[in-house]
């Protein structure tokens, strides 16, 4: 069972050679079983996804038949959940239960979707590793010494080992895509603005998207569907029409034109392997007739400086909220206020967090806000700028995901400047709001490789269509992690 | 030495909403603590602002109203600091991009003079909470009820010189946001507030003084005593060759005396940044057009109508136009009464009526005689039923609740009496009852005649028409 | 101080980062930047701006850790912008949606203080608040 993709899942629901109940104590079994190895759920929520699931049953026995209806999925823990524990992976809100639902909680609510439970992840999605969740780093089902990737970790984690067939994930520089190729499965990243951040807890407003972590392409557009779409409680969703994104996967992407941006390719910097799973799968494409063809992002080496500048501001003046006030970690007997919010937020935010708080004050901080905040803005328009120029050659944009597979425990949490660099390929989504894809593209030394596709904005069925069709053809995100309990 | 004061005002005006700024929490005042704050005005971890598009339109029609410029975009941003009224630890408002720039407001001097005071900008913003000081064991209590109630804030460029300038500017203001229906103006509520930026110079010196900033004055009169308080205290200051600290101060109404707030101490850095949870606000010209049709008669266009349509000194026209509510009562009174009787009317409101209410402490919408009552009268006036002196009687009694003038008239018998022969039988009576008096005014001593009048007047218990008898009188001495 | 930034990243490269070639720096004069870019006590006055306390002793460690970020952040300045509109959001050209004057939320008060630290008479109690 744990084979299967939410595609042949629903198909079995509807045939009824399963039913949700079934399907959801499997995976709670799994997660009792495997978690302890991983530490990818936070809290898992036994009773109530079994109530759920005979719910979904069901509705499916009165002749409800929604492709989503009864699978269960398990959702970043960034994501509030009414009347569950929602932490944001921080000390400052272990003892938060959130009153309300996120959108994309609700959303999938309505569609019969089954809750497992909440995921680990870096502390407020502050992370690349997934070590500086307060409740522990999580480690990847390939390589238990080695980091799931971040800051969707406990999500990738979760997918690798297949303790649910889909876990939801949110991507600010790169948190879905890098943890996915780190743990072998495929991630999507939508288009700013197309799905609602309500009840998402936020890190940087303006690069923050929710989106998910899942075996397939197709699976990413089974779970895109129901999600995608303006909701007005997020005014920055966006009013665009919504296809069916799975009316499109099989279309031949025979003549699709895709650019390999030359500042990413220098060959530099790359590890051998992720570069020769990257060559393998252009060559995977060509057979698929896509034309490659070389562009130029000439902006790319200012994405990272950018990105720092950008994200921390926006988390600096996000983050002001956790005050010890009205909810979430307060410290004992405060002398005075400034005691009170000194305290509360020194006691209940971890180091990056406060790293991060730091450099974002300090980048608006009158003075610094012309030569940091601002010039970073207008850098932003310039990398924006070149993705526009690029497509208009070329429909889509292939880049490696990771100059490097999964690292080790440990190897870079001292040293925060080489995390930083280590998103270089994912940041520049982010920053120009573009959907992106990241999909297994092969191993190095045992540990799974990711490519990354990006696309104009609200694109992404060509994206999903053309991970698809490489999905077709290939077998890498078939693999799942051997785990073994002894 | 003589010192001149320079003044300018920031204005916090609440919008009469049903809803918050950015939720779709009620806004209604004096609800029970915290049950008007939802989970965004709160600040809970992952809610999002979304744009109430009445507090746009109110903001819109305060901007045409002053002549001011309406940007094509305006942009919302995020003032940061730390106070436990401001849940998000962040206050979205507008910095560099304002909803409004550059208008005029014109207010009326003593001495009947306008003068133009010019508005740099008024821009939307969330209202903050309010922290309880009653003792709770050595702690405050928070009530967020407020927090999220949309604003405007109006600055104006200091161009006011004077405490009694302060004080036109912001009734002339203050008349405006009502008649624009865009906020109750309540000030005991907190509905409209005023903060009052004060420098002083020596006359001729052309570069600024160091200017304080004085919070929490909620009345014109603690305005005006405010602003007193801190000029005078600069003056001491520098005169005693102190220097005056650029600070925040609050204004105790109590000891009538400004004090620096100690909260403000620190210089803060707001680090205002564009709000990535909010686009920019885009008004394009449909839109603008279409508030504009929305705009009602502002207070110096009725003013002027009122002096060129309707006859009435400057002076009469200002203060009728003057509170939206009695410039309704003035036209509901003379839609009855007809534009001849507008001047009459005018002088009965301004007289009589204003000086009752004033001294019974009510406002004009609490008045005991409806416009149509007070038409009633006028008419009877007119139409000589009744005579000014009568009037007053009739409306002592429409005051005390005796129903419309022809009640009154009818109950107390007071219709004039205009027929000429009883008034000549009157005034005959009077003559044959004073031999006197007549005999000496037959002699010349004509000051006799003011006696006549007064007796026939008192014989007919006031109702005899008063030129009437002036005639009568004048034929038969 | 560019020279001792480009040693420093080069050392903080790690095999997996060295692909990006950052620009041969030519910071504008007039914009020339303060060096070092943050000093002990800048740590200090901005973790109090963000009310951070931090640990005395480990600020001269956390200030070098944040001198390295902002010297690699500093890189933007490299770049003309001229002419350049600033980017606040990927659709801030887009119209912003608005919301009708509706009352769209109840009381929830209760939920609210189920989950608060200090409540009473329904107020959120704070240490004595100052004006």
């Amino acid at each position: 069972m744990s084979h299967k993709t939410i595609a042949e899942l629903s198909a079995d629901l509807a045939q009824k050679k399963c039913s949700s109940v079934e399907l959801t104590r499997y995976y709670l079994q799994r997660i009792k079983t495997l978690d302890p190895l991983l530490n990818s759920f936070i809290t898992v929520t036994e009773e109530k996804a079994l109530a759920q699931a005979a719910a979904a049953d069901e509705r499916r026995a009165k002749g409800e038949n929604m492709p989503l209806l009864g699978i269960p999925i398990a959702h970043k823990d960034i994501f509030c959940t009414e009347g569950i524990k929602t932490t944001s992976g921080s000390k400052m809100l272990d003892n938060f239960i959130a009153p309300y639902d996120a959108t994309v909680v609700t959303k999938y609510k309505e569609a019969g979707v089954v809750c497992l439970g909440k995921l680990n992840m870096d502390e407020f999605a502050m992370g690349s590793s997934n070590e500086t969740s307060y409740y522990g780093a999580v480690k990847n089902p390939w390589d238990l010494t080695r980091v799931p990737g971040g800051s969707s970790g406990g999500s990738s984690a979760a997918m690798a080992a297949r303790l649910a067939p889909a876990t939801t994930g949110t991507d600010t520089g790169g948190s879905i895509r890098q943890p996915a190729a780190l743990c072998g499965v495929t991630g999507l990243k939508p288009t700013y603005g197309r799905v609602s951040r309500f009840g998402m807890i936020a890190f940087a407003s303006s690069l923050d998207q929710a989106g998910m972590l899942a075996a397939t392409a197709e699976d990413c557009a089974i779970l895109l569907n129901p999600i995608a779409g303006h909701d007005p409680k997020d005014s920055t969703s966006l009013d665009q029409p919504v296809p069916d994104y799975t009316a499109t996967l099989n279309n031949s992407i025979g003549g699709m034109t895709i650019g390999l941006p030359k500042e990413y390719f220098t060959g530099e910097g790359m590890d051998a392997g992720v570069t020769k799973a990257v060559e393998a799968a252009i060559a995977q494409f060509k057979k698929l007739g896509a034309v490659f063809k070389e562009i130029s992002l000439p902006t790319t080496d200012l994405c990272v400086p950018t990105y720092y500048v950008v994200a921390p501001a926006e988390c600096s003046s996000n983050l002001s909220r956790f005050d010890g006030v009205r909810y979430g970690y307060r410290c004992e007997d405060p002398k005075n206020l400034l005691d009170l919010y000194e305290r509360s937020r020194s006691e209940g935010f971890g180091e990056e967090v406060k790293r991060r708080i730091i450099i974002g004050t300090y980048v608006l901080s009158a003075g610094y806000y012309d030569a940091f905040y601002l010039k970073a803005q207008k850098i932003r328009r310039l990398i924006s700028n070149d993705f526009e120029a690029a497509f208009k050659e070329v429909d889509l944009v292939l880049a490696p995901t990771t100059p490097s597979t999964a690292f080790k425990l440990g190897e870079k949490s001292a040293d925060p400047l080489s995390m930083y660099l280590s998103d270089i390929f994912t940041i520049s989504a982010n920053l120009a709001g573009l959907p992106a894809i990241s999909i297994p593209a092969g191993f190095a030394e045992g540990l799974p490789v990711g490519v990354q596709l990006l696309a104009p904005h609200f694109q992404e069925a060509k994206l999903l269509n053309a991970a698809h069709q490489f999905q077709q053809v290939t077998d890498f995100h078939q693999k799942i992690a051997p785990l073994n309990v002894e | 030495m003589e010192w001149e004061a320079t003044i300018g005002l920031e204005v916090h005006v609440q919008l009469s909403t049903k809803s918050k700024l950015f939720s779709g929490a009620p806004t209604a005042y004096g609800a029970e603590p915290n049950t008007q704050a939802c989970f965004i005005d709160l600040g809970f971890p992952g809610v999002l602002p979304v744009l109430n598009r009445d507090a746009v339109m109110k903001a819109l029609k305060f901007g045409l109203s002053i002549g001011a410029e309406i940007p094509p975009y305006s942009v919302f941003s995020r003032k940061n600091y730390f106070y436990p009224d401001l849940p998000k630890g962040y206050q979205i408002s507008q910095g560099d991009h304002p909803i409004v720039s550059h208008g005029v407001l014109n207010i009326r001097l003593d001495n009947g003079e306008s003068k133009p005071i010019r508005i740099t900008r008024a821009h939307l913003e969330e209202d903050a909470g309010k922290s309880l000081h009653e003792d709770f064991h050595g702690q405050s209590g928070i009530d967020l009820n407020r927090a999220g109630t949309p604003l405007i804030e109006i600055v104006s460029e200091p161009d006011i010189t004077s405490s009694a300038e302060a004080v036109a500017y912001l009734k002339t203001l203050h008349s405006l946001v009502r008649y624009l229906e865009i906020s109750d103006g309540n000030m005991q509520e907190g509905s409209f507030r005023c903060d009052a930026n004060v420098s002083v110079r020596r006359k001729g010196e052309t570069k600024l003084g160091t200017r304080t900033e004085t919070k929490n004055v909620n009345s014109f009169r603690f305005v005006e005593k405010a602003i007193e308080y801190e000029i005078s205290r600069q003056i001491s200051v520098l005169e005693s060759g102190g220097e005056i600290v650029q600070e925040t101060r609050l204004y105790d109404s109590a000891k009538n005396e400004t004090r620096p707030m100690r909260s403000k101490e620190e210089a803060t850095d707001y680090r205002y940044f564009p709000d990535p949870d909010l686009l920019p606000l885009v008004i394009n010209e449909k839109w603008l057009k279409d508030v504009k049709e929305t705009l009602p008669e502002l207070p110096w266009e009725k003013q002027q109508r009122f002096v060129t349509e309707l006859d009435l000194s400057d002076y009469d026209a200002n203060i009728l136009s003057s509170q939206r509510e009695l410039a309704n009562y003035f036209e509901q009174a003379i839609k009855t009464t007809g534009k001849t009787a507008a001047k009459l009317t005018a002088n009965w409101i301004i007289g009589d009526l204003l000086g009752a209410l004033n001294k019974n402490n009510l406002d004009i919408a609490r008045s005991p005689i409806s416009p149509d009552q007070l038409a009633g009268m006028i008419a009877r006036i007119s139409d000589n039923t009744i005579s000014g002196k009568i009037a007053k009687t009739v409306f002592e009694a429409m005051w005390q609740g005796e129903g419309s003038a022809d009640d009154v008239i009818a109950k107390q018998g007071l219709t004039q009496i205009t027929d000429d022969s009883a008034i000549q039988q009157a005034v005959d009576e009077i003559l044959t009852s004073y031999p006197t008096q007549l005999a000496e005014y037959r002699a010349g001593k004509e000051s006799l005649f003011g006696f006549f009048v007064g007796q026939v007047m008192k014989a007919t218990k006031g109702k005899a028409n008063p030129q009437q008898v002036n005639e009568v009188l004048k034929k038969k001495l | 101080m560019i020279r001792v930034w480009q040693t420093v990243i080069k050392g903080l490269l790690s095999r997996s980062c060295r692909l990006i070639k950052f620009p041969n720096p030519n910071l504008n004069e007039e914009k020339k930047l303060a060096n070092p870019l943050i000093t002990e006590n800048d740590v200090r006055k901005v973790a109090h701006l963000a009310r951070l306390t931090l640990n005395e002793k480990d600020i001269p460690e956390r200030t070098k850790n944040l001198v390295n970020i902002l010297d690699m952040i500093a890189h933007i300045n490299d770049r003309d912008t001229q002419n350049i509109t600033p980017m606040s959001s990927p659709f801030a050209d887009t119209e912003l949606f608005l919301r009708d004057d509706i009352v769209t939320e109840p009381n929830k008060r209760d939920a609210a203080h189920l989950i608060a630290p200090a409540t009473e008479s329904g107020l959120y109690l704070v240490p004595q608040v100052i004006d």
